[in-house]
């Protein structure tokens, strides 16, 4: 395709200009190579997204899982007995995995099988194919989905498992979503690019994607830790002694947020934090390019050091500035930095983006 | 016709440089296929994207670098699972987009390190930044070499934050190359190198994960590195 090579060929004029005279070269050229760069970059975006949605789209109609390749199933269902406060461990590839915390002594796990193809025996071929091994380990079950190694299908199994809500609770998954309802045990969930959503559960320890989004609501714990490279992270309300939120270029935001430790960093996107500040916790936000804005609840009083170097401060909160009086007014609008405190000074926030701006506002 | 034929000529075909004939019999197979008449509209369209682009005169030696560019990938990714022409044209233009594209920030930050390390810098600081760059670029290597055993989508991924982590190593060292002792710069550089390092990790092991077919680990991998 000459249109392909037309697009190699501009990426690659920018990069094969000679080193040496880029070297020596005035600021103007180098801003005009970003410029090109960018340019370039976006139209490779879209024609790559263009050429991506199209070959999966037909990579998808051969393997069957077009519009026009019926789905099939087929249901499997297990129930065991699992002590009040035993352990739940779930691995799976594809497919979304429904977790209820319940009463009783028992696991109560319901399955479907899912394959879409256009030839009906060989879908059920396959449905007998997937096996789905619930394994009784002492103090706890594990739950393991074998698919075939064969190529040219695709499906999916989905998990829907009711268990005594003080279970541990342990999920893993490549492409399938991960839900969690009503658990007091502690939850660890990680998912490649499936979203990982929980509600009422009490000890979440940890989720973790690449790029899949976090959504966690009403929640406790010790210590949180949720990460994400693309995803976004969106917590609230959460009460926990600690909480550790990470994100590439996902934005992370937390609200209704109870913590005496926070540490929220992201590369390129914005964070959030709205919640109570403790008298003696300690806060701490990074961003290379995103803005920070915190906003706190029942504030005291706080000790604020936040820094930018390309971005503006601001503060709703008039400030006691460090080597500075207090003129009983917000520091103005256009600021690198703000050192001081407002209040009893408790709380203490540490709070550093690049470029992005940073923003203590009033609710 | 059949598709396979069709797909063939398909180039030709969308490019207007068919014979009369082929051409005739293309039209003809068009008609009664729902799956190559929605192809030739995508590379129309993909044809008209493309054409928006400037143009630029290519230096001599593009397509020497391509062919080995070309040559290198084909060797690292055999077709054995059924390569279509459209897959291989985008990894391509994907290979060579996102390789021209990390090559032209490395070079510009090739350009800026001197005048960085020439400044103020402080001897501390020298010895973290190198620490940092020579453990990102033995893990680069690994991503490089190794990177074919992810899947499409996940690499993409991976690779998108990956040069949102190099803009900002990038942003910072300018900064550093102008304010060599500004403390907001030389911590958004090491926060930068270290997100870097640990993602490039979990991409590693990743990779190691789908290469032991086992697609479940590659989940729990995920979380591995910073636990």
């Amino acid at each position: 395709m000459k249109v392909i090579h037309t697009t190699v060929v501009v990426a690659l004029a920018i990069s094969w200009s000679p080193s040496e005279a880029a070297a020596q070269a005035p600021a103007w050229v180098h801003e005009l190579a970003d410029e090109l760069a960018a340019s370039v970059e976006e139209h490779a975006d879209r024609l790559a997204q263009f050429i991506e949605q199209r070959v999966a789209a037909q990579q998808a109609e051969r393997q069957g899982r077009g519009p026009r390749g019926p789905e099939f199933t087929e249901p499997f269902s297990k129930t065991v007995r699992l002590d009040r406060n035993g352990t739940f461990d779930l691995q799976n590839v594809s497919g979304e995995v429904v977790i209820t915390g319940g009463g009783g002594n028992d696991m109560r796990l319901e399955a479907t099988k899912r394959v879409r193809h256009q030839n009906e025996s060989e879908a059920r071929a396959l449905l007998s194919e997937i096996q789905i091994r619930v394994l009784e380990r002492s103090g706890g079950i594990e739950v393991r989905t074998d698919y075939p190694r064969r190529r040219n299908w695709s499906g999916r199994v989905d998990f829907s498992v009711t268990l005594p809500r003080d279970a541990n609770v342990t999920l893993r998954s490549v492409s399938g979503s991960l839900r969690v309802t009503n658990l007091n045990g502690e939850l660890r969930a990680e998912s490649v690019s499936g979203n990982i959503v929980t509600s009422a559960t009490k000890r979440i320890r940890m989720t973790k994607t690449v790029s899949g989004d976090v959504e966690i609501a009403e929640a406790e714990g010790d210590e949180l830790t949720a990460g994400s490279i693309s995803g976004r992270i969106a917590i609230r309300g959460l009460k926990a002694r600690a909480v550790d939120a990470q994100t590439v270029s996902g934005n992370l935001r937390l609200t209704d947020v109870d913590a005496d430790r926070a540490l929220m960093r992201s590369v390129s996107g914005a964070i959030e934090y709205a919640g109570r500040l403790s008298r003696s916790g300690r806060y701490q936000f990074q961003s290379h390019s995103g803005e920070v804005r915190i906003t706190p609840a029942d504030v005291r009083g706080f000790t604020l050091d936040a820094t930018t170097f390309r971005g503006n401060v601001v503060s709703d909160y008039p400030m006691t500035l460090q080597g500075a009086p207090s003129n009983g007014r917000p520091p103005g609008p256009r600021t690198r930095a703000i050192r001081g405190s407002f209040g009893d000074g408790g709380a203490a926030l540490s709070v550093q983006s690049f470029s992005g701006d940073i923003v203590i506002a009033k609710r | 016709m059949n598709c396979g034929d069709c797909e063939n000529a398909l180039d030709d075909y969308v490019d207007g440089t068919l014979d009369e004939r082929a051409r005739s019999a293309c039209d003809t197979h068009l008609t009664t296929c729902d799956r190559c008449r929605t192809l030739v509209a995508d590379l129309g369209a993909l044809r008209q994207a493309a054409s928006s682009l400037e143009p630029l005169a290519p230096p001599a030696d593009v397509w020497r670098k391509l062919s080995a560019l070309v040559k290198a990938e084909r060797d690292l990714r055999p077709f054995a699972w059924g390569f279509t022409w459209q897959t291989l044209a985008a990894s391509v233009v994907t290979l060579v987009l996102v390789a021209s594209l990390s090559w032209v920030g490395a070079r510009l930050a090739t350009v800026n390190e001197p005048r960085v390390q020439a400044l103020s810098f402080g001897a501390e600081l020298d010895q973290l930044d190198e620490h940092f760059s020579t453990t990102i670029a033995g893990l680069e290597s690994i991503r490089q070499t190794e990177g074919v055993s992810l899947d499409t989508e996940t690499a993409e991924v991976l690779q998108a934050n990956i040069t949102v982590i190099d803009g900002a190593i990038t942003e910072s060292r300018a900064a550093l190359a102008t304010e060599p002792d500004n403390q907001v710069a030389q911590e958004s550089l090491f926060e930068a190198l270290r997100s870097k390092v640990e993602l490039l990790q979990d991409v590693i092991a990743l990779i190691n994960e789908m290469r032991k077919g086992n697609p479940e680990g590659a989940a729990r991998i995920v979380s591995g590195s910073n636990q």
